[in-house]
This record gives C-alpha cells, sequence and structure tokens, in this order.
C-alpha cells in the first residue's frame, strides 16, 4: 500500500507533535515533567524499534539487538568517562563500532545462508556474549550495576550531549530522532534495495539468479539498523545518564524490541512506533493500576511487576498466532479489504 | 588471574566433565524436539524452572516424600510439554519455524513472570544435600556425580528408544518428511505429542537433578537456556551422543573459563566459541541432517 | 474371481477454488493391475491422493472391499489393506533402508509379523538386504524406487498405489521399475499404477483407464487401449 508521499495527515501529526510539549504543559502543570518522559522514552524505543523492524521486515529476525544498543550506549559513555571524548564524536564512533560489528557477524551467517531460527539463535548468543563481556569488564563498566556518564556542569550540555534536567528540550531532540528514524525507514521502502530483500525473503536462490547480490543487501540492511538501534542506544544512555547491562543490551532487551515491534507490525512504518507507544502504555497503566489497587498489591506484593511482563507474553503468543502482522498490519489489511469492497 | 596447570587446574578439569553430565541431561530432551522434530521450545529452560519449583512446592510445602514429588514434577513437566504443543506450538507449525520461537518466546516472559508472581522472587532451595567425596585434595559432589551417571544412562536409553523401536523410529521419520507419514498409519498429531510429552519428561528429570543442586529462582532459566539450545545445535541437532561431546566442551570452557577468570568470562567464551563454530560447521560438529 | 476390491463413483476433488477430479468412476478387482494414464496435471496423482485420504474428495464415494474410504481417516487407509507408493519415492532420506523397512510396518496389524515380512521383502529383494545399513538418501534411484516397494508390501497390503514409478529415472532403470511391478504382479498383489510412460505400463496392466482434464476420457483392456489410434498418437508418438 503506497500512500503519497506528503499526504496531509503527516504535516497535521507532525505539526500537533511538535506543539505537544507546550499542551501538556499547559494542561498538566505539575506533571508534566512525567508525561513528557512517557513521550521521550516512546519516541526513542519507537526509533530503536524501527531500526529492527528494518531487517524484522526482511524475516531477518535478529533476537540480538540488545547487543547493538549496548555497543552504542556504552562506547559512548565509556569514552566520555575515561577518554573525555565528547559524545559529538563518541556517538558516531559508538554507531560505526556497532555497524562493523553487524557486518562481522552478519557477513559469515549470510554467506553460509543461516536463516530463519538458527539465525535468531545465533543472535541471541551476540546479545548475551556482549552482555557478558560488558558484566565482564567490571572496572570499567560497573558491572552488572550499570554506570553513569559524568555530568557536565548543570547537566545541559552540547558539547557532551547532555540535556536530561530540560524535558521539553529532551523532548524535541527525541522528536527529531524519530523523525529521522522514519525518514530512513522511508528511504529504505523506496528503494531497490527493498524489493531486492523482499525477493531474497522468499527465495534466495530466485533472487541471486536475477543478478541480486543476497549477501551485500543484507549485509547493507544488517549496518543500517544495527547503527540506527546503537544511535538509539547511545540517545538513551545520553538521557537517562544511566546505563546498564540489563537496561540497554542483553536478551531482556532484544527481546522487548522484538515483541514491540511485532505487536504494532514491522512491514509498515508506523507499526514499530504503535509498538512503542502500546509497550510503554501498557507498562504504565499496569503500573499505575498496581498501585493504585490495594487488592492488586496484596495478592502480587513485591511481584507486582511481573504481571506486565506475564501480559506481554501472553500477548506475544496471541500476536504471533492471530495476528502475525500486528495491530498496525492488521489494521490496515482491514481497512484495505473493506476498500475494495464485497 | 590464577591459571597455574595445580590440583585446582585439575578439578576445574574434572568439574567440568561432571557439569557437562548436568548439561547434557538438560538438552536432551530439547534435543528430541527440537533435534528429532524439529519444533523450537525457546522457553525450554522454563519448563525445567516449572519441574523445580513443582518438586519444590510437592516436597517442602504439601510435605511429600520427595521421590513422589520428583515424580509428580516429571509428571507435570510432561504435561506442560503437552499443552505448549497443542495450544502454541499446533497453530503456528505450518508457518515458518520463527514464529515458533517467537510464541514460545511468549511462553518464556509469561512463564518466569507467573512464577515471579506464585513464588516470589527470593530463591528458594529444597534443602537436601548429599554430601560430597574427595579424591586427592579435590572434591566432587555426589549430587554432580549421579547426574553424570544418569545422564550416559539416558542417552543411551533415548538412543535405544530412537533406533529400535516402531514409535522411535516413526518420531525421527516425522521431521524428514511428515507429510506422507499417514500412508505408513502414522497418526501425525499422535507422534508430536508423544513426542513433547517425553520432551517434557526429560526436562521433569533434569528438574529433579538440577533441584539437589541448585536454589530455584524464577530467572534461573536465562543462566542456562540459552547454553542447551548451543549445546544441542553444536552436536549436531538429533545427534544425543553428539550432544554430549558439545556439553563437554562447552562445560570444559565454563569451568576452566571460570577458575582462570572471572565466571563471565568462562561463558562468554562459550558463547564465542558457538558463534565461531556456526560459522565454520553450521552443521554441529557432529551433524549429519540434510 | 471377479469381485471388486477398490471403487469410485462420481469422486469429485480440488485444491481449494481449483477442481482438479470431475466425476471420476473406476474400479479395481482383487488380482487385478489397472493403469491410470493421462498427460501432466491430468490429475493421476490427485487420484491416488485422494484414494489415499491425503486430499479430502469433496463428493462421490469410495469403497475398499466395502469399506467406506471416505469416512476413513488418512492415517488408518493403510490397515483397509491399501498401501500407497508415493511419487518420487520418498524415502525418508536420513533413515536406513531397514529402518524405512520398519516403518512401513508400522501399523499395529504388520508390526507382530515383521520379521517375517522383511525376510519376505530381502527375499524379494536381495539388493535391499545388501544395503540394509546404508541411508535411504544415498541410494539411487532405482534403488530407492526398489525400496519405497518394499516399503509398501512390509504392512501385507491388498492393493498398492504405485504413482508414477518410473518417473525422473534413467530408461535403463525405468526397464528395471517395469519388471519389480511385474514381480509384484507375480506375488498376487492387487496393482493400481498411475504412470505417463504410457507403452510400458499397458504391457504391465490388464485394464487401464485414460484421465484427462481430470475426467475419465476412456477405460478399457490393455491391448484395447495399446491399439487404439488416438492413444498412440497422443501418448506414444506414433
Amino acid at each position: 500500500m503506497t500512500k503519497p508521499r506528503f499526504h496531509p495527515g503527516y504535516a497535521i501529526g507532525l505539526a500537533g507533535l511538535i506543539a505537544l510539549p507546550f499542551v501538556v504543559t499547559a494542561l498538566f502543570p505539575s506533571s508534566e515533567k512525567y508525561y513528557l518522559h512517557l513521550a521521550i522514552q516512546v519516541l526513542l524505543w519507537a526509533f530503536i524499534y524501527t531500526g529492527w523492524s528494518l531487517m524484522g521486515r526482511f524475516g531477518l529476525t535478529s533476537l540480538g539487538h540488545g547487543a547493538f544498543t549496548g555497543v552504542g550506549a556504552y562506547v559512548t559513555v565509556l569514552l566520555w568517562n575515561y577518554a573525555g571524548l565528547t559524545p559529538l564524536i563518541g556517538i558516531p564512533l559508538a554507531v560505526l563500532l556497532a555497524a562493523a560489528l553487524g557486518l562481522i557477524v552478519g557477513y559469515p551467517c549470510f554467506r553460509q545462508r543461516i536463516t530463519g531460527h538458527y539465525f535468531a539463535l545465533l543472535t541471541l548468543a551476540l546479545a548475551e556474549f556482549v552482555r557478558l563481556c560488558i558484566i565482564g569488564l567490571r572496572d570499567l563498566t560497573g558491572g552488572s550495576l550499570g554506570t553513569q556518564p559524568q555530568r557536565y556542569g548543570n547537566g545541559i550540555s552540547l558539547y557532551a550531549v547532555q540535556f536530561e534536567p530540560d524535558r521539553t528540550l529532551a523532548y524535541f531532540i527525541a522528536l527529531a530522532t524519530w523523525v529521522i528514524g522514519l525518514y530512513i525507514w522511508h528511504r529504505v521502502d523506496r528503494s531497490m534495495d527493498r524489493y531486492a530483500l523482499e525477493a531474497a525473503s522468499q527465495d534466495e536462490d530466485a533472487a541471486s539468479s536475477v543478478g541480486i547480490d543476497v549477501t551485500r543487501e543484507k549485509l547493507k540492511i544488517t549496518a543500517l539498523s544495527s547503527a540506527m538501534c546503537a544511535f538509539g542506544g547511545a540517545m538513551f544512555g545520553q538521557y537517562q545518564m544511566y546505563i546498564g547491562p540489563d537496561t540497554i543490551a542483553g536478551l531482556g532487551v532484544s527481546l522487548n524490541i522484538v515483541f514491540a515491534a511485532i505487536a504494532g507490525g514491522v512491514y509498515v512504518m508506523l507499526g514499530p512506533t504503535f509498538g512503542a507507544f502500546f509497550t510503554q502504555m501498557l507498562a504504565e497503566t499496569l503500573r499505575v493500576s498496581i498501585q493504585g489497587s490495594e487488592a492488586l498489591k496484596s495478592w502480587l506484593g513485591s511481584s507486582a511487576l511481573a504481571l506486565d511482563s506475564a501480559i506481554y507474553g501472553a500477548l506475544l503468543v496471541f500476536f504471533i498466532i492471530y495476528m502475525p502482522k500486528g495491530i498496525v498490519g492488521t489494521f490496515l489489511e482491514w481497512v484495505e479489504k473493506r476498500k475494495s469492497g464485497p | 588471574m590464577d591459571c597455574a596447570l595445580d590440583i585446582f587446574f585439575l578439578e576445574a578439569v574434572l568439574n567440568g566433565v561432571l557439569l557437562a553430565g548436568l548439561l547434557a541431561l538438560l538438552a536432551l530432551g530439547l534435543n528430541l524436539v527440537f533435534g528429532v522434530i524439529d519444533v523450537v521450545w525457546i522457553c525450554y529452560a522454563e519448563l525445567v524452572m516449572v519441574g523445580m519449583y513443582a518438586i519444590f512446592h510437592f516436597y517442602k510445602v504439601v510435605g511429600l516424600p520427595l521421590p513422589v514429588a520428583m515424580l509428580a514434577g516429571i509428571l507435570i513437566v510432561a504435561m506442560a510439554g503437552i499443552i505448549l504443543h497443542v495450544v502454541v506450538i499446533r497453530p503456528v507449525l505450518e508457518t515458518p519455524p520463527i514464529n515458533q520461537l517467537l510464541v514460545t518466546g511468549g511462553v518464556l516472559f509469561f512463564l518466569q513472570a507467573a512464577a515471579t508472581m506464585a513464588f516470589g522472587v527470593e530463591f528458594r532451595n529444597i534443602g537436601v544435600q548429599l554430601g560430597s567425596v574427595s579424591f586427592a585434595d579435590m572434591y566432587f559432589s555426589w549430587n554432580r556425580i549421579i547426574t553424570f551417571v544418569m545422564a550416559l544412562a539416558i542417552v543411551f536409553g533415548l538412543w535405544l528408544f530412537l533406533r529400535r523401536t516402531f514409535i522411535g523410529t516413526a518420531i525421527r521419520a516425522v521431521s524428514q518428511d511428515r507429510h506422507i507419514m499417514p500412508l505408513m498409519g502414522v497418526d501425525t498429531r499422535q507422534i508430536y505429542l508423544i513426542t513433547s510429552a517425553i520432551g517434557g519428561g526429560l526436562a521433569g528429570l533434569a528438574a529433579c537433578l538440577m533441584v539437589l543442586q541448585f536454589d530455584i529462582y524464577p530467572q534461573i532459566g536465562l543462566q542456562f537456556g540459552l547454553l542447551v539450545f548451543m549445546i544441542c545445535v553444536l552436536g549436531g541437532l538429533g545427534n544425543m551422543v553428539g550432544g554430549f561431546v558439545a556439553a563437554f566442551i562447552i562445560a570444559q570452557f565454563i569451568t576452566i573459563g571460570g577458575s582462570c577468570f572471572a565466571t563471565e568470562w568462562g561463558y562468554a567464551i562459550a558463547f564465542l566459541f558457538f558463534m565461531v563454530m556456526m560459522f565454520l560447521r553450521p552443521r554441529g560438529l557432529f551433524g549429519s541432517k540434510a | 474371481m471377479s469381485a471388486p476390491m477398490l471403487v469410485l463413483k462420481d469422486v469429485n476433488a480440488g485444491y481449494g477454488h481449483f477442481q482438479a477430479l470431475f466425476d471420476v468412476s473406476m474400479r479395481v478387482e482383487a488380482g487385478e493391475a489397472v493403469a491410470v494414464i493421462g498427460s501432466n496435471g491430468a490429475g493421476k496423482t490427485t487420484l491416488l491422493r485422494v484414494i489415499s485420504g491425503l486430499l479430502p474428495a469433496t463428493s462421490g464415494s469410495m469403497a475398499m472391499e466395502g469399506v467406506d474410504l471416505r469416512r476413513t481417516p488418512p492415517h488408518k487407509i493403510i490397515e483397509a489393506g491399501i498401501a500407497h507408493v508415493p511419487e518420487s519415492r520418498r524415502l525418508f532420506p536420513g533413515l536406513t533402508v531397514e529402518e524405512n523397512l520398519r516403518m512401513g510396518a508400522y501399523v499395529r496389524s504388520a508390526r507382530a509379523h515383521f520379521s517375517e515380512r522383511l525376510d519376505y521383502v530381502y527375499g524379494l529383494f536381495p539388493r535391499l538386504k545388501e544395503r540394509r545399513n546404508q541411508l535411504a538418501g544415498t541410494m539411487s534411484g532405482g534403488e530407492q524406487q526398489m525400496c519405497a516397494i518394499g516399503r509398501a508390501l512390509m504392512s501385507k497390503p491388498k492393493l498398492i498405489l504405485l504413482d508414477e514409478p518410473s518417473m525422473g529415472l534413467a530408461p535403463v532403470i525405468v526397464s528395471q521399475v517395469f519388471d519389480l511391478v511385474r514381480r509384484i504382479r507375480s506375488e498376487g498383489y492387487t496393482v493400481l499404477i498411475v504412470e505417463q510412460n504410457v507403452a510400458q505400463v499397458l504391457k504391465v496392466v490388464d485394464r487401464a483407464y485414460l484421465i484427462e482434464v481430470g475426467r475419465v476420457q476412456k477405460s478399457g483392456s490393455a491391448a484395447d487401449m495399446l491399439a487404439s489410434d488416438d492413444i498412440r498418437k497422443a501418448y506414444m508418438g506414433i
């Protein structure tokens, strides 16, 4: 389904998003930080999920993208903390490193035609390997406790790429990041590579026989995907002012990415974004209702946080079986069916 | 770094052998389901966790004798295997296998969360100690020795079952050509159910031995889940003996790496080894399946 | 003597919206060998799949010695005495010859007599005995066909369905395969054989049906069919 390139809907949506912080501040003067925080989370994760979906939509389902977000975050912070290197250079370096990692792992994979669930297993191993290295290098990284980028001055600085205290500024940075992510998706969508990769995901042999260099195409998209996720991871670190091997790397993060992207829909531009929105809202709603409900609190006690995991799990099962195209994808399909009539 | 070739090193190597027994036992159930009938249960380790909690519950909370509690644990996980197949795997069997991985991934989240809600995050232990035996200044726990022997026995038993019986042969045939099974009078659905039950039962059996050695907590599956998959793939899918050898290699990386450097590095090296081997020999060290 | 074993009446079947068989009626009598001939895509393989229950019939009736096949689940068809040798052999490539033969005897009734049947099949096909521990996937086409037929014999069937046994095989092997068919005929099995190699198959069977575009166009004794001008022109290039 091809929408015209600059549908008025997009412009309106974007305008709305730009106006959002001011609207929120006006409506909720005391808790605007909280709402903006939610929005920033959604936007940054949406960027990361969109990056993952660049591979996911072509059948390259990686369960190890936590490795790239982790590399992005940790390399940036470590270069700042130990080498005093400004993230303005540190972040691009981290991104390049992550892309290199993606290429190094991807190349033998694609040459050997490792696909499907074997590819997924391998990526799982990669994510865990990175996480273990992070913990192993505890003198540098703080091990399982994580670490923080050293605050520069009052916490707002271009040189240190820090902006956490000013939520509105942080919001606009996150918004810009997200928009860039969508633009990248859009460019991939319009490129010949997209068709090449779609062909390859259907039948690699047939694709190579018409001259598509399948390995090269896969490597290109892998580099892009890992770069995007690394960038997202780095930005997250700069925003949260904290990074940990389980919050920005590892198996849990990897699986969360997959779940959210699939729930939203990986074949559609706004699918991953919706997935981010959906999962964040789900987590928040659960958190708030558990806080608010004495009954639930007493029943679950300290394990209350597990409830959203349980629901995620059940939903993931549900989505894979009944809605493999995700919420947005299935919705769009439904709309198409209505349009083309009985 | 403490890597002298002394008695501690030897102890680590031998403990590695014993650890291999445990890892091999864990891998057996998965090798049957993933290796033989080609179904992906990414939540396999969580099934073992369910078995461990079941045994804990029946032994410590309900007060049944330990052997009975263990039997109950095995049966519960066997049933869980069947339920998993019917509810979660069957609907996606005819779709790309990645869906099985994702759907059991959802079950992984769910089981960990359910265990947290039911039993809390504290570590539990059934408090049974079998003691250890010492030999030339080295100590080996009886738990591990029993596990090793059991693993050998079950590998052999499973091998006999798969090679010599009609059902075992049918289970192997199903992954090679599912669609002509009815022509031989084989009800494919039944074979999947039987295999799921046996796979679950083996996970339950592994739980019995795990529960003697380790504390139980909801995230325990994350410690060994991926390792078990790696062992199955490295040993060549469906190859039980290959799995044993792969378990041995991985266990040595873990124990020697762990004693020379920090624990994480032992595991990290094992994972790295896996990735490199996947590139060099995607079929595994002894894989033969086309 | 002429008790009809397999009876099909007005069978219709298809794949989704695409109908492959239209009102197909035929019968096979005990002890006979019957061929189903026709060009590619005519519906011949579909016919065998419908009899075996791999594809459901949408209407019509099928009975094997009076047993209603449409009411029989696919994995029970073999208990009715029908053994199907699929197109392209479809042996289990990772299993040995003997394990493939064992799969043929999987049904309860056959398991009890497994060793006797095994000896019998090895007696018929000594080459299989030589290769009993060889992986089926590593054998040549002709040997695989031998093994596939042996596998079907393991369940002591009354009726053997052979789906294009000569397909994909070199001409020299093809005549060996038809010798195999003659062999099992002489052992007394009833055979329904689907074939594209019209010239060879008509020399081996008693009767034949010609199916084109999913319908039975012609039927008759093998001799009549061989003599028929249309068939000679269309299928034998004469």
